[in-house]
């Protein structure tokens, strides 16, 4: 393995060489964009989000989406530094801003509410406009045991909030970043949150806007939930994939599985049925950070699984209501993973794993070719932690997370947008 | 990695009066507590300290810092700027959560590793008697440390609930675990790049209760007149129900 992986890196630094003298890239670089010559291969961006006025912003990497041209980064906490070389950057605000454009008319989004927000997740609704759950916390609210105070919705056109409405409220505890992102489904938005009431389990509460009006529910038969996500498609409508207790398997077992919407006029009760049980958690082993897509050729699922003996991340594709997929092990050593829906149907995953320096790790493009994980490119990871992903075009896609500060201008932290090509 | 059968504890249960000794099991958790310490504490630092990114339990040195170089208060002097290639990558790693039923209680705690400068985590155990829900507690506990400090911490918090009684009862807990990064640049506090998920425990149980004996005067329950109830131990498979040890305790009762 690790002789396929320094073959293609090898490969990958000699296309590099003739990327930069075609220019490929497709636009020049957009204000913020490192104009370093020495791209690593495969890499044809990589843009600080810088605004006009050369202040510098960071905006949590919870969703990055594409509305029509532009890229949008959303997600809270987020925070604006005026760079000041020499010394410590003045912070200009810190959770006013929910979501910024990249780009060259890189800008930003204040908050449409007044109170602190614990997450922001956001969705496209056309190609100017989105729309965004945004959950309010306690102000005093320590970091990591936030207090629910509040439920938005807001749709942006691009130019302003042209509607900001109160959601119905979770109930007990939450975990601000144990939610869904906000799909939309047909002529639906929808969104799926964890909770905790008073003295119960963990359970999940799905929200749906239709006719402009929000309704929502707990998903019953479903309780100790440790992680939701939601995922549309036009041919297989609503999927959810659920982690944690399996009342379905024998003993106290727990697992990762896929139910489908039946319908959206179906009772409560029978609304969701059971698809695939995409993989089985092992004694002693935590599944955690999965996420999922539905293409033409099925849901496709990654995953990571914790253990005292080590961690890995693998991946389910091709799951259908027939088919239960093929199982990827797409690398050791490693437990972050994210996966993006390339346009043409295939998957794609940024993977992180150990680099050859304690301390450093490599960012990792996957693909699958002819039944293989193949490792398309290869380098140092700028990011000190996660990151999320999305294809922005067929043979590309955008990676952005925290770049911390290292430089003498004095900024702690921004975001940092790679441009991965696929093809390279 | 399917579990060893040999590794399925064997059930020891008190047949008719079930109600004696339970194993304790309890783990020694107050001396792996990390207070939160609202100070920071920039550490001398020397990249060859950096570990590894896959965290090997090895390499986890809970509780330790690095000999701190000074203490700060945010706005007293300036903090040092994190440099990208100081830091590891945070994550949250080992995370589980477990409980056991002691005499007359049950503990249920929660723990993880995580890299990042400030972690949490939280833990309910929640009580069940013939499989209604009749109490919960919740405990946590939060780790500090400094940005620069380059080792895995640990955190692990849990929650004791008292009984009155040592039979029928069942019990699962909750954990809720997080990780982030926190700073203190010239104006105030800075958090971002929380990482979050929540573990669930298995289920823990307390043998059986042995039927209420009604006293004398014919109560029809089979115990009274010139029956004896006696305590038995009996040890058996859990997967399969064999059993495979057993002996009388004591009678009582009976002419």
């Amino acid at each position: 393995m690790s002789g396929s992986i320094t073959a293609s890196v090898r490969r990958a630094s000699l296309m590099a060489v003739a990327l930069a003298a075609v220019g490929c890239g497709g636009d020049p670089p957009a204000a913020g964009a490192s104009a370093s010559p020495s791209l690593p291969a495969c890499m044809v961006e990589r843009s600080r989000l810088v605004l006009g006025d050369g202040t510098e912003v960071y905006v949590e990497y919870q969703d990055v989406i594409q509305v029509g041209d532009d890229l949008l980064l959303a997600g809270s906490p987020s925070y604006h530094w005026k760079p000041a070389p020499g010394r410590s950057a003045d912070l200009l605000s810190s959770d006013e801003i929910v979501a910024a454009y990249f780009g060259r008319g890189a800008r930003t989004v204040p908050k449409p509410v007044p109170g602190r927000l614990g997450s922001v997740r956001a969705a496209a609704l056309d190609d100017r406009s989105w729309g965004a759950v945004m959950l309010e916390v306690d102000p005093d609210s320590l970091p990591g045991q936030e207090l629910f105070t509040g439920l938005w919705y807001g749709e942006y056109d691009g130019a302003r909030w042209s509607r900001v409405e109160a959601m119905p409220p979770l109930r007990g505890e939450i975990m601000s970043r144990v939610s869904s992102a906000l799909v939309r489904a047909g002529d639906r938005m929808a969104w799926a949150a964890w909770e905790s009431p008073p003295g119960e389990h963990a359970r999940v509460r799905i929200y749906e806007r239709s006719g402009g009006a929000w309704v929502d529910y707990a998903v019953p038969e479903l309780d100790r939930v440790e992680l939701v996500e939601l995922a549309y498609s036009e041919g297989s409508g609503l999927w959810m994939l659920i982690s944690g207790y399996d009342a379905g398997l024998p003993g106290f077992q727990k697992s990762l599985r896929l139910y489908r919407e039946r319908s959206p006029t179906s009772a409560i009760a029978d609304r969701w049925e059971f698809v695939s049980r995409v993989t089985i958690a092992e004694q002693g082993v935590n599944l955690a950070f999965a996420s999922f897509l539905l293409q033409p050729g099925g849901a496709a699922v990654s995953w990571a699984e914790l253990s005292r003996f080590g961690t890995r991340v693998r991946t389910r594709v091709g799951i259908g209501l027939e088919s239960p997929g093929t199982v990827y092990t797409l690398a050791d050593d490693s437990d972050n993973v994210r996966l993006a829906a390339m346009p043409d149907g295939s998957p794609a995953w940024v993977v992180a794993v150990g680099g050859a320096e304690p301390g450093v790790f490599d960012l990792q493009l996957l693909r699958l070719e002819g039944g293989t994980v193949k490792v398309v490119a290869s380098f140092p990871s700028p990011f000190p932690m996660y990151f999320t992903v999305r294809a922005v075009d067929p043979h590309e896609i955008v990676v952005v997370g925290p770049e911390l500060g290292s430089d003498s201008i004095g900024v702690p932290f921004r975001s940092l947008l790679l441009r991965l090509s696929t093809s390279c | 990695m399917s579990l060893p059968r040999r590794f399925v504890p064997l059930l020891s249960a008190f047949l008719v009066a079930g109600c004696g000794h339970e194993p304790s099991t309890a783990v020694a958790v107050a001396e792996m507590h990390e207070g939160a310490d609202l100070q920071f504490v920039i550490p001398a630092f020397s990249p060859e300290l950096l570990m590894d990114h896959r965290g090997n339990v090895s390499d986890v040195r809970e509780g330790f810092e690095t000999a701190p170089a000074s203490l700060l208060r945010p706005g007293e002097e300036e903090p040092e700027r994190p440099d990208a290639t100081a830091l590891a990558a945070p994550t949250i790693w080992d995370a589980s959560t477990d409980l056991t039923f002691h005499p007359k209680s049950l503990e249920a705690w929660a723990e993880h590793k995580y890299r990042g400068n400030k972690g949490r985590v939280e833990v309910t155990a929640f009580m069940r008697e013939g499989g209604v829900a009749i109490g919960n507690r919740t405990g946590f506990e939060e780790g500090w440390h400094s940005w620069l400090s380059p080792f895995a911490h640990h955190v692990i918090a849990n929650s004791i609930i008292n009984l009155e009684k040592d039979c029928g009862l069942t019990a699962d807990a909750q954990g809720k675990h997080e990780a982030w990064w926190e700073i203190a640049p010239g104006s105030g506090p800075s958090v971002f790049g929380k990482v979050g998920f929540s573990t669930t425990s298995g289920l823990a149980s307390q043998p059986a209760c042995p039927p209420t004996p009604t006293g004398g005067g014919g109560g029809g329950d089979g115990m009274s007149g010139d029956a004896a109830m006696c305590y038995i131990w009996l040890e058996y498979d859990l997967d399969s129900g064999e059993i495979l040890d057993w002996q009388v305790i004591y009678c009582s009762g009976g002419g």
